[in-house]
Formats: C-alpha cells, sequence, structure tokens
C-alpha cells in the first residue's frame, strides 16, 4: 500500500476504497520539480511522511461522507509531518468521532465541541470508519 | 476547600512515561521550561527544542539525541501522534467525570449565524455587505473621508501649519525653513501625514478588524476564500494579510508572517506590492475617478483580472508544494468592547511607533532629493517612460512621489486633472500604473526586512516592469478600442 502512491503526491497516496491516482497531463514536470523541492525542505530524514497509524488502515476518506453522517477516524495520511502535527493539534485524532457539517466550498466537521475547516486536499487524507451518531456527542478516543 | 482540591497530574501510557523519564534524566542543563516538557518536545520531534539542547548540553548532545532517535525507532508510530493521543485520553477522561451537556441544545441565532456564514449562500451576500459596511463606509466614508477631513484641512491646514510657517519664516537659511516646514518639511508633511492621514485611517481599519477577529468571523471569511485563493497559489490563510492589505500594506506585509510555507510569504508578498491597493490610495483613487464611473469600473477590473493571473502565474512558477488549508472555526460571538479597544490602541500604538519615524524620514528624503538635484536627474530618467504611457510630463513627479507617499503620486493626479491636462483616458492609465506601481518606501523596507534583500529586490524590479508593461498596453488598447469614458 506504501508504494501506491508513493513518490507522486500525497494526493494519490492510496488507501483501501481510494485507489492509486496517477499523474498525467500538461504540467507534469513542473510539478514534480516543485514537489521534490517541497518534500526536501519539509521532510526530517528518518520519519515517516505524516501519516498514522503507519502500517494498514481500513475505512473510506472523510470526503465519500455526506453531510450529517459521521464515523470514528481511524488514520490520517497527510504527506509531511507538519501539517500531522497541525491536525492532530486541531483534534483529529485516530479514535474520535466526526460528524460532516458541510461540504462546500470547504469541509467543515464537527470534532467534540470543536468545529474544524479542511480544504479537500486534507479531507482525503483523513480515514474514517462510518458509524451512526453516538448518544454521547464527544466519547473518548479508543484504546490502542 | 474540602474536595476536588487533589492536584491532577495527567500521565500518559506507561510505555511513554518510561520514555520521558529516560530522557529528562539525561537533560543537566537549565531550561525555560521543566525537564519533563523538555524530553517531551525531544521525543516529538520539536526542531527548537533540539538546537537548545545543543546549545546548553555541550559534549552531552550527541548522547541525548542518540537516546531520542533510539527511543523512537522501538515504538511503531510517529512519537508526536503517540503523545497526542495520550493526551486526548487524558483530557477525555477528565471530561466524562466532571462535565454536563444539555441533552437537547438549541441551536441559538449566534449558531445558526455561525452556518450560515460558511455557506456560500448566504454566507457571500454576508461577505459583501461586511465589506461594505466594515470597510467602504467605516474606513473609506468615517476615517479616510470624514476623519482626515477634519484631522488635516481643519487642524494642520487651517492651524498648525501656517502657525510652522511663520515661525520658520523667521529663519536666516532656507534649506532649514524647507526642512521644518513649507511645502515638504517635518512638521508640515511628514507629521502631518502620519497623525492626519494614516492615523485616523488605520485607527478606523483596526478597529474594524479587531471586531471582526475577536466576533469570530475572520475564520468564516478565510474558509469561504480558500477556493478563489488557491487560484493564486495561496489558501486562505491568507485572506487575513491580503484585507489588512486594503488598510496598509506595510501591516500587512509583516502580517505574512503567518502564513505557513516560505513560498506563500513571498506570493502574499508579490500581491500585496503589485496589485493591492492600500487605504491611502484607494481613498484617493476612488475621489479621482469617481466623476467618471466607467473609468473606475475599468480601473478595478484590470486590478483585479491583473492580480489573478499574474498570482496565477506566479502559483505555477515559485517552487514548493501547495500547502494544505485547515484551520479551527470558532462559534460566531459577540465581541467584548474592552478587549476590542485594548487590541486597537496596541495595534495604533504599534503601528504609530513603528511608522512615524519613517514618515518623517521621507520627507527628510524629498528635502534632501530636492535640494540635491537627485529628484531632477530621476524626473529626467522617467519622463520617457510616462512618455510612453500617454502621459504629459508633469506625470512623471507623480510617479516619483508615489514612491514617497503612495497617496501622494494619486493625489497629484488629482491637481493634473483640474488643471485640464489629463483626459480621462489618461487618468484611468495612470490610476492603474500608479496602483501597480512599487509600494511606498515603507512597505519597501518592510519588504526587505521580512523577505531578505534578494527576493526584496527580485519583487520590486518585475513590480515596475509589470506596472509600465501593464500601463503601456492598456494605453495602446483604449487607443485602438477606444470606448467613451
Amino acid at each position: 500500500m506504501r508504494g501506491c502512491g508513493q513518490g507522486r503526491s500525497r494526493r494519490g497516496s492510496g488507501g483501501p476504497g481510494f485507489g492509486c491516482r496517477q499523474w498525467g497531463g500538461p504540467g507534469l514536470r513542473l510539478r514534480g520539480w516543485r514537489w521534490r523541492w517541497g518534500r526536501r525542505a519539509g521532510k526530517r530524514a528518518g520519519e515517516e511522511g505524516g501519516r498514522v497509524p503507519v502500517a494498514g488502515q481500513a475505512g473510506v476518506p472523510l470526503v465519500s461522507l455526506v453531510e450529517g453522517t459521521g464515523g470514528r477516524v481511524i488514520g490520517l495520511d497527510t504527506g509531511d509531518p507538519l501539517r500531522l502535527q497541525r491536525l492532530l493539534a486541531l483534534g483529529l485524532v485516530p479514535g474520535v468521532w466526526v460528524e460532516v457539517v458541510q461540504r462546500f466550498p470547504c469541509y467543515v466537521v464537527q470534532v467534540g465541541l470543536t468545529q474544524v475547516a479542511l480544504d479537500l486536499d486534507t479531507a482525503r487524507g483523513v480515514y474514517v470508519a462510518p458509524e451512526p451518531l453516538p448518544a454521547e456527542p464527544s466519547p473518548p478516543p479508543a484504546q490502542p | 476547600m474540602t474536595t476536588s482540591s487533589v492536584p491532577v497530574r495527567p500521565t500518559l501510557p506507561p510505555e511513554l512515561e518510561g520514555a520521558v523519564e529516560q530522557v529528562s534524566s539525561l537533560l543537566k542543563g537549565s531550561y525555560p521550561l521543566a525537564p519533563r516538557a523538555m524530553a517531551l518536545l525531544l521525543l516529538a520531534g520539536d526542531g527548537e527544542a533540539g538546537s537548545l539542547v545543543r546549545q546548553r548540553e555541550g559534549s552531552a548532545a550527541e548522547e541525548i539525541k542518540r537516546v531520542v532517535e533510539q527511543i523512537r525507532s522501538q515504538f511503531g508510530e510517529p512519537l508526536n501522534y503517540l503523545i497526542m493521543r495520550g493526551y486526548y485520553q487524558v483530557a477525555a477522561e477528565l471530561a466524562q467525570g466532571t462535565v454536563v451537556r444539555p441533552h437537547s441544545p438549541l441551536r441559538s441565532w449566534g449558531t445558526r449565524l455561525g452556518e450560515w456564514t460558511m455557506r456560500p449562500w448566504p454566507g457571500i451576500p454576508i461577505l459583501l455587505l461586511v465589506l461594505y459596511f466594515g470597510f467602504y463606509q467605516a474606513v473609506g466614508r468615517f476615517g479616510a473621508g470624514w476623519l482626515v477631513g477634519y484631522l488635516e484641512e481643519d487642524l494642520f491646514e487651517g492651524l498648525i501649519n501656517p502657525l510652522v510657517n511663520a515661525w520658520v519664516a523667521a529663519l536666516p537659511w532656507s534649506w532649514l525653513r524647507e526642512l521644518i516646514g513649507l511645502d515638504y518639511g517635518v512638521i508640515t508633511l511628514g507629521l502631518r501625514y502620519a497623525v492626519a492621514i494614516i492615523l485616523p485611517i488605520v485607527g478606523v481599519f483596526f478597529l474594524v478588524f479587531s471586531l471582526l477577529e475577536d466576533s469570530g468571523y475572520l475564520p468564516r471569511l478565510a474558509l469561504l476564500a480558500d477556493r478563489a485563493l488557491k487560484l493564486v497559489g495561496l489558501n486562505g490563510r491568507a485572506i487575513i494579510p491580503l484585507i489588512l492589505g486594503l488598510g496598509c500594506g506595510t501591516m500587512a506585509t509583516v502580517v505574512t508572517r503567518t502564513l505557513e510555507s516560505s513560498r506563500e510569504k513571498l506570493i502574499a508578498t508579490f500581491l500585496l506590492a503589485l496589485a493591492v491597493p492600500c487605504s491611502a490610495q484607494l481613498g484617493v483613487i476612488m475621489a479621482v475617478l469617481s466623476p467618471y464611473p466607467r473609468a473606475l469600473l475599468l480601473w478595478g477590473a484590470v486590478v483585479v483580472l491583473v492580480m489573478l493571473v499574474v498570482g496565477h502565474l506566479s502559483a505555477r512558477l515559485v517552487p514548493g508544494d501547495h500547502s494544505g488549508f485547515y484551520l479551527e472555526i470558532p462559534p460566531i460571538r459577540w465581541p467584548r468592547p474592552g478587549n476590542v479597544l485594548t487590541k486597537t490602541f496596541a495595534r495604533m500604538r504599534w503601528y504609530f511607533i513603528e511608522i512615524l519615524p519613517l514618515f518623517l524620514l521621507v520627507s527628510v528624503l524629498i528635502w534632501a532629493g530636492r535640494l540635491s538635484g537627485v529628484f531632477d536627474l530621476a524626473l529626467r530618467v522617467l519622463t520617457p517612460f510616462t512618455a510612453a504611457l500617454g502621459l504629459p510630463p508633469e506625470a512623471a513627479a507623480v510617479f516619483l512621489y508615489g514612491f514617497f507617499r503612495r497617496d501622494y503620486g494619486v493625489a497629484g493626479l488629482y491637481d493634473l486633472v483640474s488643471g485640464g491636462i489629463l483626459s480621462p483616458k489618461q487618468l484611468l492609465v495612470a490610476a492603474v500604473t500608479l496602483t501597480l506601481f512599487v509600494p511606498c518606501v515603507a512597505q519597501a523596507t518592510v519588504m526587505f526586512r521580512e523577505r531578505g534583500p534578494r527576493a526584496a529586490l527580485a519583487i520590486l524590479s518585475l513590480v515596475l516592469a509589470l506596472a509600465f508593461g501593464l500601463g503601456y498596453l492598456l494605453n495602446r488598447l483604449l487607443a485602438i478600442w477606444g470606448p467613451a469614458l
């Protein structure tokens, strides 16, 4: 699974049920160059590229949920350790329950008592297990 | 004080606590944080904590680094994630025992307003209303119109300037007279400009901005603008410096610090220098072009088009990754008047301390430039360029002074129009070129400080070339197409 979108872009870096997106079309060379540049600047040596849990995740990306439905976050794939850190700090931690409040022009999700706005790209990297709304609005994260 | 006074010490899962213990026992130097906090930062991979340890621990730093790396490799997941998950578990456990939530929360008006302002409908009409009342009516009409009129015309022109000029008339040397008073003196130009024009405009602007900030509206603005800003290589977060740029480009350039990547900082600084007119400039352009509504409309269309096209091109050419947009959206609240006023005054004070010396310096520079003949030389260099734009030679002075006082350039146009020297078409070309033209001295200084000399020089020369190139193009187009303005 790691090999799927690796070395191309965080947009298409796999995850079951999401498939591989291939790069193509005009602007390929320029984008590739830009991507590598950003990568060099952003990644710390020896660190996984902003993805938790590192191995194995099931479920669907957040973007496949409709407004008013929700699920439990089971994994994040951001392509960048710093971005992962920021999403975790916003409360998007595997185990919490999220609800999609709106999808356009940005995704807005309810995480506990907080609302968080995400763009399409970021929302694609949030994987959830769809679940009906629990009675308690914000249950504690599941024990690992 | 009989119950619940037991201090709660949150503990992470035991394997993490062990790692924290191991690292913090190695830290011998003195730090601004507790050893436990330093250890957690090191384990999470915080760069600043790492360099602090290298400073304070000397030779032991390598050993600490090795231990941290070893611990990291023992865990299957990134440690920053495991630590964060630990925090959330502790917080959730604490909350479960202490927090009671109402079972059927009624949706208040605040909640509804919060939802409306996030959706395109009715969010975008609300956004237009906010811009119209907050910026056009409050900053433009009240600040730039009424307050400036009172302070500048009644206080300075009517009272202070005549007094100063009467006083300097007694001085024996003309160079000293011109340094202090008359048209470009430190008091009659520098101080008047900072106190009577800039201060009221940015004061009202800061007030409106603090109100929007405290009401929780700004993140919603960022959310709505995200897709549009992606077109120019930025994301929703950049709306804050860009809106500030409509107040003062100098301050906005400082605020580009809040953007995430150096790529975004560069693009935002560039767009602020090129296509975002500041409130001083905006006010005068409105006044000069308002007798010709079609010219005003064309001016707006050209500036927005330039912003989109140039922004899109720079988004494709500036290296670096797109950074994602993610932002916490706070609930809509009533701003507290005390907080709003405190913030407004703190910002005004900061602005005044930063900017007042620059304006005094500018009036000294103008004085020196006129006295030494450097300005005459610069005017001769500029004249062929203004001629290429189809403008009379008098316009060269407008451009030169425009660099020192961004709005003064446009105000100079006003004199040319009332003197019957400029036709409406020439006025449009000149207004567009001046809007795009290099920012004022203060903004250029801040660009050097924030982005470094290489980037600042590149931006300035690109802006100069674009301003004259596009002005030339517009002049030719108007000559061919020739709508009545």
